[in-house]
Parts: structure tokens; sequence; C-alpha cells
């Protein structure tokens, strides 16, 4: 064969390929937006000679494939800086709202209950027998107690929110693993003739993107197309069409329905961020809030009770000891820190002085102020031991350290610590943001769509078009000519 | 490096929001006139400002303090410096009969002009300041003086608290004496006993025993004049204290300010930097997109 006809078929196939080309270049445009996509490219590839009179002819063009322009590394890359960034936006936004508890920029804070606090007993020690002043060191006693329990509470609550956080963040978990599990099935389906599944693999990098977002993972692509993905913690997720389901109960995470918690190989991703601050940060700030409430109750009681109210009566408690463990453990004690019953009735029952009735049965001096002094300068008593907790590693034994100092020093530094790890968490929240927005540049120079790029392809592919078609009009053309040699 | 066109779109937007919240971070600033917001805004000034300002309001109670200090004190001074001309009035007394003895009529004059005394010097003995006792140690509600017996047997008692004096603490580990006790500064005298004496010697016309008391009345003269002098060591102790503590206030404060307020200076000029930058990254974002090879091509 070959001649006129040939001419055509040459022709008619190159104009199929220009079209192929053509809805190539018209898909990339379309899908210019669209996250996750990649770009596509027509491969061509000439069609085999064939030999005619010993001459080797060519037959033409054909689209070999459509291939995506992807980096797998940069891929990779970005799904592991995806699960830093939510999980540092995600504590820093939770700091941010356990900062704003111990926020002293503002009025009512703590620091201001505990100033109140000591300042009442000097009143108290001016005037020992006034009543005016017991009330209000009263008074002033109980705004502390509760502002200590409401802090306690909302930190608490903060636990809570962390919580249900978790559960909604696993049940999407569940979902994308199993979206992944279903695509590594129809990818391995679709390319089992060698074509690769394009859309469908764009399709599961996003997801991939997706769990990232929600748990830090790895990803290994297997031959066949579909990818293994595990935790960071090396629980399979996802192995070929099957996925393994997280399930939540109460404080604990369970794998595959088994009843052991794996709250521990679970980081990275917003649940990972959730569970540092569920499990580090927050039951850091609440141990070291509880010591400083414990050790207010001791030290202020151990003075109280051994000080002489002014009708003669001794070991009365300032505050509630009703919950305090002898073994000087604190754990708690922001939560029920409250004044002892004994004062809350009767005023009178403050115990400021320290002489004791010359007969049982008598009254103690009235004027006697020596005891409020004494409770008065544990303010600025800077040799008081008071624990402080540091927890840092995942689902590990928290450790403390005795530090002496004074109890307003104490919660200074608890409010510069909030500060620095909340700023910590936004530096690293930024810089995590900026990585990205790197790595997307870098993925986008290699797979993203430029529009004057596909432009410039779609005129050449329409430039060739119109040859061909021209080529078409000539051979037929030459045909006619043929057919009028008469 | 090839550029995608949704890379350029998407730069010009995180661009813009980042200079976007920066400006809104520097008017936060500038509107609410405070450096940090929040601890982490700046931990350390934090820490630093909350430390001054703990000290500022310990400063302001050792203020309170000092002024019910200067109360006592001065409540104190006025009846110490009245017992003390009311002794060196017993002295005078007692030096009419320093030339020999006199007539009836002034014995019995002088024996009541004395026992005026004891009472007066019993009453203010027994000054009271919003109700409390100033002069009775810890049993401020204890009428601490009274008269006892008489003739012979006549004595002033002290009936309040003999040991402890009435503290108030005007520094972190600093307190003063604001009362002293009655036993302390009246009954260590000697001045009920040496006017009771002095009433008995007149009565008796004992020479003798009158000048003994008029010497014993000095010594109590002394004693009260040193408890007066006491007392004015004190309140100027309490003024110098007052004096720091009225300028590390000051520093205290301006310590603060520089910490917390902010300037505005620097503030508005920052500001005005981040709307420029603002401005021109708005302004590139309309100008990129109108660059495309779309605009270059004929639609026919």
């Amino acid at each position: 064969m070959g001649g006129i006809s040939s001419i055509m078929n040459i022709a008619a196939g190159a104009l199929q390929a220009n079209q192929i080309e053509m809805e190539v270049v018209s898909n990339n445009i379309a899908n210019v937006n669209t996250p996750g996509y990649t770009r596509q490219s027509a491969v061509l590839e000439s069609n085999s000679p064939i030999s005619i009179n010993q001459l080797k002819l060519g037959t033409g063009v054909q689209v070999e494939s459509v291939t995506q322009a992807s980096d797998p590394y940069t891929t990779q890359a970005i799904q592991q800086n995806t699960s830093s960034l939510n999980e540092y936006q995600t504590e820093a936004s939770a700091l941010s709202q356990v900062e704003s508890l111990f926020n002293e920029t503002g009025s009512g804070t703590l620091g201001d209950a505990m100033n109140n606090f000591w300042n009442a007993w000097q009143d108290v020690a001016n005037n020992p027998s006034g009543t005016t002043e017991r009330s209000a060191l009263l008074e002033n006693a109980q705004i502390l107690t509760q502002k200590f329990n409401s802090m306690s509470n909302d930190l608490t609550q903060t636990k809570e929110d962390m919580n249900t956080n978790i559960q909604m963040g696993v049940e999407q978990v569940n979902e994308l693993t199993g979206q992944i599990a279903a695509l590594n099935g129809q990818i391995v389906a679709a390319e089992a003739d060698n074509t690769p599944a394009n859309d469908l693999r764009d399709q599961r990098n996003s997801l991939l993107q997706q769990l990232s977002s929600w748990v830090g993972n790895v990803s290994v692509e297997q031959e066949n197309g579909s990818v293994t993905v595990m935790t960071q913690g090396g629980l399979l997720l996802v192995d070929g069409n099957k996925n393994y389901e997280f399930s939540t109960q109460g404080d604990m995470i369970y794998y595959n329905n088994v009843q052991n918690d794996v709250s521990n190989n679970l980081t990275g991703g917003q649940i990972g961020g959730w569970l540092n601050i569920r499990d580090e940060v927050v039951p850091q700030y609440q141990s070291n809030l509880d010591e400083l409430a414990g050790t207010l109750i001791r030290q202020v009681n151990a003075l109280h009770s051994t000080g002489y109210t002014p009708s003669g009566q001794t070991d009365k408690d300032f505050f509630d000891t009703s919950q305090v463990p002898a073994s000087g453990d604190n754990t708690g004690a922001a939560g029920y820190i409250q004044l002892s019953t004994d004062v809350l009735d009767d005023p009178a029952n403050i115990a400021a002085g320290t002489i004791p009735p010359a007969a049982p049965g008598d009254s103690s001096p009235p004027g006697d102020n020596e005891n409020a002094l004494k409770i008065a300068a544990l303010q600025t008593d800077d040799s008081i031991q008071i624990q402080k907790w540091t927890i840092s590693n995942p689902g590990g034994t928290p450790s403390s350290s005795v530090e002496t100092t004074s109890m307003d020093d104490y919660y200074q530094s608890l409010v510069g610590d909030i500060g620095i790890t909340t700023e910590a968490a936004n530096d690293n929240q930024s810089f995590a943001q900026s990585t990205l927005n790197n790595l997307q540049d870098v993925q986008d120079s290699v797979s993203g769509v430029n529009l004057d790029e596909e432009m410039t392809e779609l005129l050449q592919i329409q430039q060739a078009y119109e040859a061909n078609s021209k080529m078409i009009t000539i051979a037929d053309d030459m045909l006619q000519s043929l057919l009028q040699v008469q | 490096m090839r550029v995608a066109t949704p890379t350029v779109y998407r730069d010009i937007q995180q661009n813009i929001v980042s200079l976007y919240s920066d400006l809104n971070q520097m008017q936060e600033k500038v509107s609410s006139g405070k450096n940090f917001n929040s601890p982490s805004d700046n931990p350390v000034a934090m820490v630093n400002s909350l430390g001054l300002s703990d000290t500022l309001a310990q400063i302001q109670q050792y203020q309170t303090n000092m002024n019910t200090a200067n109360e006592w004190l001065s409540t104190s001074e006025t009846a110490l410096n009245q017992v003390s001309q009311l002794a060196a009035s017993a002295q005078q007394i007692a030096a009419q009969f320093s030339s020999g003895s006199q007539s009836a009529d002034v014995q019995t004059e002088a024996e009541s002009q004395v026992d005026g005394l004891i009472d007066e010097a019993i009453d203010l003995g027994n000054t009271q300041l919003n109700g409390k006792y100033i002069f009775a140690g810890y049993q401020t509600a204890t009428t601490p003086f009274a008269d006892s017996g008489s003739g012979a047997t006549e004595t002033v008692v002290y009936q309040a608290d003999p040991t402890n004096d009435f503290n108030v603490q005007i520094g972190p580990n600093e307190t003063v004496t604001a009362g002293k006790n009655g036993q302390t500064v009246f009954m260590d005298s000697n001045l009920f006993t040496s006017l009771i004496g002095l009433k008995q010697a007149i009565a008796n016309n004992d020479q003798t025993a009158i000048q003994q008391e008029a010497t014993n009345l000095q010594g109590a003269t002394d004693y009260l004049n040193a408890q007066v002098s006491d007392v004015g060591i004190r309140q100027s102790q309490l003024q110098t204290q007052g004096q720091m503590f009225t300028q590390v206030s000051t520093n205290l404060q301006n310590q603060l300010g520089d910490l917390e307020n902010v300037d505005y200076n620097q503030a508005i000029l920052e500001m005005q930097q981040k709307q420029t930058a603002y401005n021109v990254a708005l302004e590139t974002a309309a100008q990129i997109s109108q660059v495309s090879l779309l605009n270059y091509l004929n639609p026919g």
C-alpha cells in the first residue's frame, strides 16, 4: 500500500492525535485551579514504519499515553509539612484559649485576686478587732478561691473539648482511609493494562494530604500502584484495599477494635496537636496551678490553726481541709480550694492573734495582730518550697522539681511559661506555613498548570491541526487530479 | 523556575493576608496603647511587668499601713506630751513647799490639785483611737488604768496587756511599733506612784517626802520625754520610709510604662510602613492579574 490514501490516513491519524492533545490541554486549563490537580500531557509517538520497495516509510503519529508531571518527593514533603502545620495550628489556637485564662494584662485576674487577698490580711493586722476588715478578708479570700476554681474548671473543660475534637478527627481519619483504600482498589484495576490512572492518583494524593492534616502518616507506593499508609507511630492505616479504623471511648483511642489505648502512637496533624494539648500542656498547667493552690492552703492553714481568735479559740482552719490529703499531694487543689465553714460562718473565727487566753474559756486579747502579720508576710516569703511539674513526653510520667520561691513569683513564672509556650507554637505555625508555601511553589513549578504555556501549546496544536487538514485537502486535490487524467 | 498560574494568585493572596495581619497587629497596638495584649506577645516583658505591678500593689498596702501607724503615733505623742507637762505641773506644786510648811488652805488646795492631776493622767493613759485603747497592748478593749483604794492604800493599777506592743508592717520584712503598752510607757515611769506619794506627803505635811517625790517626778518627766522622742523617732522613720516608697513608686510606674505603653512615634511610623507595603501588594495584585497571553490572542 502507500500513495495518496496513505497520505490521507497519516493526516487523519494526526488529526485524531491533535484532538487528543487538545483534549489534554483543555483538561489542564479546566483544572487550572483544582487543588491537587497534576498537569497532564499527551505523549506522542510516531507509528511503526512500513517497508515499501526497500524503503522504510513512516505511517504518522499516535498518542502513546497521557502522563502526569508528578513530583513524588515534593508531594511526600508536602504531606509531612501539612501534618506539622496542622499540629502547630491546632496547638496555637488551643493555647490561645489556655493563655487567656492566665492573661494578666486584663483585670480580675488570679494575680489581682492574690494581691487583694494578702492586702486584706494586712488590713486585718492594722485593725485586728475590726469586723469590717475581717469581712473584707473573707470576701477577698472567696474571690481568690473562686478564681482558682474557675481556672481549674476551664482547664478541665479544655481537656474535654480536646476529646470532642479528637472523636471528630478520628471519624474523619476512618472515612479518609476508607476512601484511600477504595481508590487503591480502583487504581490497581485501572493500571492493570499499564495505562496510568492519572485522575484517580490525583484524587488519592489529595485524600492523603487531607489525612495528613488530621494525623501524621507515612505512605509508600507499592509496585501495583496501591499505597500503604501508616501512622508515624507505625500503626497500619491502609493496606491495599483494606483500611484499619480507630474508635474512641472517653480518653481512649482504640485501634482495629482492640480495647487498648493507642493515643501515644498518634502524632502530628490536628489529632496530634489536640493530644499534646490534652495530655501535656493542659495537665502541666493544671498540676502547677494545683501546687500553687495546695501550697496556699497548707501555708495559710499552718499559721492560722496555731493562732487564736478573739474569743480564745484555736485550731481553726482558714481553708477547708476535708479534701486535702495528709501526704502532701496537691492534685486537684485548685479545683477544691474553698474557705473552711468555721471562718465562713463567722468572721470572728479568723485567728489574727497568737496569744492564748489566760485561762481556758477566757477570751484572747482583741488587739493581738501577730498571726495576721505572719500570714500577710507569706506573700513575700521566698523560702517556700513548691513543686513544679514538667510534662513533655507524651504518655510518659510527668517529672517535677522542687522550687524554693515565693507564691507570687511561682505564679508569675507560670504566666511566663504559658506565654513562651504559646509564642513558640505561634512561631512554629508561621514557620511551617512558610515552608509549606515554598514546597507548594516547588510542586506547582513541576505539576501546576500555567495558562500561558497551555495557550502556546494550544496554538501549536492548532497550527498542526490546520496543516494536517491541509494535507487532506491536498491529498484530495491530488486524487481529483488523478481522476481527471483521461 | 517555571511558575504555575495558581502559584501567582496563591502567593499574592498569602502575601496580602500576612501583610494585613501585620497591619492589624500594629493597629491593635496603636489603638490599645499597649505593647502586649497577651503573655505570648512578649513573655519576658509580661513577667517583668507582673513583678513590677506586684511590688507597686505591695507598696500601696504598706502606705495604707503607714497611715494607720501614723494615726497611732500622733495620738500617742499628743497624750504623752500632755502627761509630761502634767508631771511638770506636779513638780511646781511640790516647789511651793520647798521654803517650808504652808497654811492649811494652801495645803488642801495643793492636795486637790495633785488629785486632779492623777485623774487627768489616768484619762490620758486611757486615750482611745477608733474605740480602741492605744496604751493597752493587745488588750485594746480593756480600760488600762484605774484608781483603786483611797488614802494610804490609794494606787493606780494597770489592768491591760503589760508585755505586747501593737506593730504594723511597713515593708517586706519590716514592722514599726505603732502602740507601746501602758506598762512600758506609764507604769515604768513611776508617775502614778510619785503623784500619789506627793498627794500623801502634802496631806501629811512631810517636807522630806515632798522633796523626795519632787525628785521622783523629775525622773518621771525625763522618762516620759524619752517616750515622746521615741515616738518622734518612729514617726521620722515612717516619714523616711514613706518618701522612699513615693520615689520607688514613681520609678516603678515609669518602668512599667516603658514596658507596657506603646511608643507612639515608633508605632505609628511602623504602622505607616505596613500600610504602604499592604497598598503596594494590592496594587501589584491588580497589575499582575492583567498580564496574560490571552490578552494578545485574536479571538477569530
